[in-house]
């Protein structure tokens, strides 16, 4: 698709507001999960695309005389007010079986963490009818990041942050539909 | 018609692919436990993987 909706200035595409984080376990081909929602969140979701080039310097010139693409790696990041068990084994990378009980008997033990893959969804402002514009994240791996507060003051605000990565399991044709790290649509 | 019923746990969501009947589709359509989609607003592949891992059943037309 051409530059298309570069169409100059238009303040209904000036896009602010916060996004609902949701999760739910990763899926094969790009099929649509059962996602909970994380909750209130705590300043921004922040997504993160980074990319490493290999720049090619040549001894004819003053600069860079081409640049390579040779590696990429996305990251979200965001920052829980609900510290929920649940949450809290995610971040943890703990699996599963680690979270047994109902409430008010729930228990989540530490234990060492396993390598577990999420599929990951956020809803952000958008510019469409319905003002929505989902995220969505095929094969994504979570963690804790950084220090758990507990304070008189304060909410156990737990930071969260996300690798994405590709999905191996989306083929053909729907490489192009859904992606094969995810999509970002508009509703 | 047959439709799909979806049995999501409470609180959860999910999404599809709405194709309206013009061909247009609307992307990212949420639905949650209860609702129902006409079978033919959504793509064969997508309804067999909703019923494949047990979040829909098919019902018929007034089923409901």
């Amino acid at each position: 698709m051409a530059l298309t909706d570069q169409l100059g200035r238009d303040t209904t595409k000036i896009l602010v507001g916060g996004a609902e984080v949701f999760i739910g376990a990763k899926t094969s081909n790009g099929a649509a999960g059962v996602l909970f929602s994380f909750g209130y969140t705590q300043g921004p979701v922040e997504f993160m695309p980074n990319y490493e080039d290999l720049e090619v310097d040549a001894e004819q010139a003053i600069s860079v005389v081409n640049s390579f693409t040779v590696g990429a790696k996305f990251m979200l990041a965001f920052t829980l007010l609900q510290n929920t068990l649940q949450a809290m084994r995610v971040g943890m990378r703990l699996a599963s079986g680690n979270l047994t009980g109902t409430a008010p008997g729930t228990l989540l033990t530490f234990n060492d963490p396993t390598d577990e893959y999420f599929q990951l969804k956020f809803n952000a402002k958008g510019a469409g009818s319905l003002a929505v514009d989902p995220y969505v994240y095929w094969n994504v791996k979570l963690r804790m990041d950084g220090a758990l507060p507990f304070a008189k003051r304060g909410v156990q605000a737990l930071k969260m942050l996300a690798a994405i990565y590709p999905d191996s399991t989306i083929t053909g044709v729907p490489e192009f539909a859904k992606g094969l790290y995810g999509n970002r649509a508009v509703t | 018609m047959a439709k799909l019923k979806f049995t999501l746990p409470e609180g959860a969501h999910t999404f599809y692919r709405h194709i309206n009947p013009d061909g247009s589709f609307a992307r990212h359509v949420d639905v949650f436990n209860g609702d129902t989609v006409d079978q033919e607003r959504m793509s064969a592949e997508e309804s067999k993987s909703f019923t494949d891992r047990g979040m829909a059943t098919l019902i018929a037309d007034g089923a409901e």
